[in-house]
């Protein structure tokens, strides 16, 4: 009986330390925080400002959210952040949910999204803060590939070239569609982002969805998938990067961001949309000049809008001071006129889409 | 072979035997190196793993690992960024997951045991949780979403740490409860037939005798639990937890449980993703930090064990 009670008595001293050390952390993230309000205490506006803003939304958007949040830290101590980047589709469920102040998109918020959060009540500002370019990309030492045209990536991708092993395997589609063809013999090796993922979308509503929706009125492609599903899909860039630059004759998507940061490992291809070809850099993609360029969006809750937390940083976003972040996070910034629009929408409290 | 009667008939057939000895038993010896190749390829593959994420990491590990343990997550540069909050935010997560599973498994594994015993509901109840600790994760995260979050928001505050330590709780119950289940089932009848035999209420053979005997395996099966939970990401992204930059503001150590958070395998799922090669240092060098973490909690199940254990 005495070793039951001595072991009982370890346990609850057990139990105590690891309660202890929890405390401890926590009490450390208190510090944290303490600490970031003396920096804000001293810092140029003399910020005593508290509240919490959460933000998700896009992962493409994500990275631009984080550099400002912290910029804004710094200042705004006191203000509790979080940043995560789920997906867009999952940025406007949350809003719809009511559960955010603040979501990104790589794309327009589409109809039914709008419908959902406007039935819940909810109004939304809508704001263009960026440009991402979605590069076509191939393995780095691939000099048969040079200029590719919608006809062509529908050829090599779109949901007819199901089963397609070989580039040569789409020379009678492609010639059918009129595309750039033919291609040589070479195994075809296709990495891209999921269908979950904001860049899936944008690349088949950009490249894809004429040619297929042409297809799909002559009754030759099915009417519900635009991308073929036999291809290598990924969420995580570095795997498609890692795949298309490991096969002679791949092919691939991603974000001119990634493709751009991995130019020694994989060609960025250059893309006719109809006015002959453009290789994607940073100026083609900013004057809308490369065919594949999307706009990114961060929508903000109108009814959250005089909340002074969620009023400092939106305001932060889109001052001068802010937009130097974008390029930092490794997208073009926004045109003018853009951003323009983009301060207006904000300054007037525009709910609705409105670009 | 001759029957053992004579003293001669023993002599021979134990020269017989050691005439056969050397190379007779090829079954015997393959099957032994079959054993240890699955025990080197095991250990070895282990010992690659671990071997991958060093090296990986070591830029981090080597000269920059004080910075990389004490700072937060900046979008900036992986120089700069580290895994802090996600060691603070697996920490209380792993609490909360504590507060809710160990109880609430324990005693549904007394209650099966001791007290439903072998009857038809007990059995349809066990059969069940032990199908519930084989589904996935992802799963769960879908349940703590759509329960946690969402239906008792009021109790969680949306998505923060109550509610992911709420959801990988979830997860873990069915575990705590199968090996709290199979401890007390370990348990020798004779003890509690010979403490009823002395007089003693259920309540004192369950309380002095009975949970004190099985309290060793229970612990290190609730410790292995929780050291299951520190390593999952799935379910927490789903949940809410941050992969983005995070910071907690002005709220004090209490307020934290109910605001934003992160955890050490989320930050590795973000680090992985963001390109760039030194990122995938940082990924590395975070997977060293929580393998040395879920190590130390092994370590603590293996204490725990020793300390607590009977011999019967």
């Amino acid at each position: 009986m005495q070793k039951i009670c001595s072991s009982t008595k370890l346990l609850v001293a057990l139990l105590a330390a690891f309660a202890l050390l929890a405390a401890a952390c926590g009490g450390s993230d208190d510090d944290d925080g303490d600490g970031g309000s003396a920096t804000a205490a001293t810092g140029a506006d003399g910020s005593s400002l508290s509240g919490s803003i959460s933000v998700t939304g896009s992962s493409t958007v994500e990275p631009i959210t984080s550099l400002l949040a912290e910029a804004f830290a710094e200042t705004h101590g006191g203000v509790a952040f979080s940043v995560a980047g789920p997906g867009s589709g999952d940025g406007h469920k949350a809003a719809c949910a009511g559960e955010v102040q603040i979501w990104n998109s790589s794309r327009q918020i589409k109809d039914e999204e709008a419908e959902c959060i406007n039935g819940a009540g909810i109004e939304f500002i809508e704001l263009r803060v960026a440009i991402d370019g979605i590069s076509v990309i191939t393995a780095a030492g691939n000099d048969a590939i040079g200029c590719l045209n919608f006809e062509d990536l529908y050829s090599l991708v779109g949901v007819e070239s199901t089963g397609f092993d070989s580039w040569a395997d789409a020379n009678s589609l492609n010639a059918e569609l009129g595309g750039s063809g033919p291609f040589g013999d070479g195994a075809l090796e296709i990495f891209a982002p999921g269908e979950e993922s904001g860049t899936f979308d944008s690349f088949i509503e950009i490249a894809l969805e004429d040619v297929w929706e042409h297809r799909v009125e002559a009754g030759h492609a099915d009417e519900n998938f635009a991308v073929r599903p036999d291809y290598n899909a990924s969420a995580n860039d570095n795997v498609i990067i890692d795949g298309v630059s490991g096969n002679e004759h791949s092919l691939g998507w991603v974000g001119f961001a990634f493709a751009d940061e991995n130019r020694d490992k994989v060609k960025l291809v250059d893309v006719d949309g109809g006015d002959g070809c453009v290789a994607p850099t940073p100026e083609t993609i900013a004057s809308a000049e490369f065919p594949i360029a999307r706009f990114l969006y961060t929508y903000i809750d109108a009814g959250q809008a005089s909340d002074p937390a969620v009023k400092a940083f939106v305001d932060f976003m889109l001052s001068d001071e802010g937009q130097p972040y974008v390029v930092e996070a490794g997208y073009v910034g926004l045109s003018p006129a853009d951003l323009e629009q983009s301060r207006s929408n904000w300054n007037n409290l525009t709910t609705g889409t409105t670009f | 072979m001759s029957v053992l009667t004579s003293p001669a008939g023993i002599a021979a057939d134990t020269a017989d035997a050691l005439r056969r000895r050397p190379g007779a038993d090829v079954a015997g010896a393959v099957f032994k190196w079959l054993l240890i190749g699955a025990t080197v390829f095991a250990t070895g593959f282990l010992a690659v793993l671990l071997a991958v994420m060093i090296v990986d990491g070591w830029d981090v590990l080597s000269g920059n690992l004080w910075h990389f343990l004490t700072h937060g997550f900046s979008q900036r540069s992986a120089a700069e960024a580290g895994v802090w909050q996600g060691i603070i935010g697996s920490l209380q997560v792993a609490l909360v997951t504590g507060v809710f599973a160990v109880p609430i498994g324990v005693a549904t594994a007394i209650y099966l045991v001791e007290y439903a015993q072998d009857s038809r509901f007990a059995r349809i109840v066990e059969l069940n949780i032990r199908n519930l600790a084989g589904v996935p994760s992802i799963v769960y995260g879908l349940l703590g979403l759509a329960v946690f979050v969402q239906t008792i928001h009021g109790f969680t505050q949306g998505k923060t740490v109550i509610a992911g330590g709420m959801t990988l709780a979830a997860m873990v119950l069915p575990i705590i409860v199968i090996t709290s289940v199979e401890a007390l089932k370990a348990v020798p009848s004779s003890l509690r037939e010979a403490a009823y035999g002395v007089g003693a209420t259920k309540w004192e053979v369950l309380s002095r005798q009975v949970l004190p005997a099985a309290l060793s395996t229970i612990l290190t099966g609730t410790v292995l639990a929780l050291a299951r939970a520190l390593g999952e990401a799935a379910p927490l992204i789903l949940v809410g937890a941050a992969t983005g930059f995070l910071s907690f503001g002005d709220a004090n150590m209490l307020e934290t449980f109910t605001g934003p958070y992160t955890a050490l395998p989320v930050q590795i799922f973000n680090f992985a993703r963001l390109p760039g090669a030194d990122w995938g240092v940082n990924a590395a060098a975070a997977s060293v930090v929580i393998l040395v973490l879920v190590l130390a909690v092994n370590g603590l199940a293996i204490y725990l064990r020793n300390r607590f254990e009977k011999q019967w």
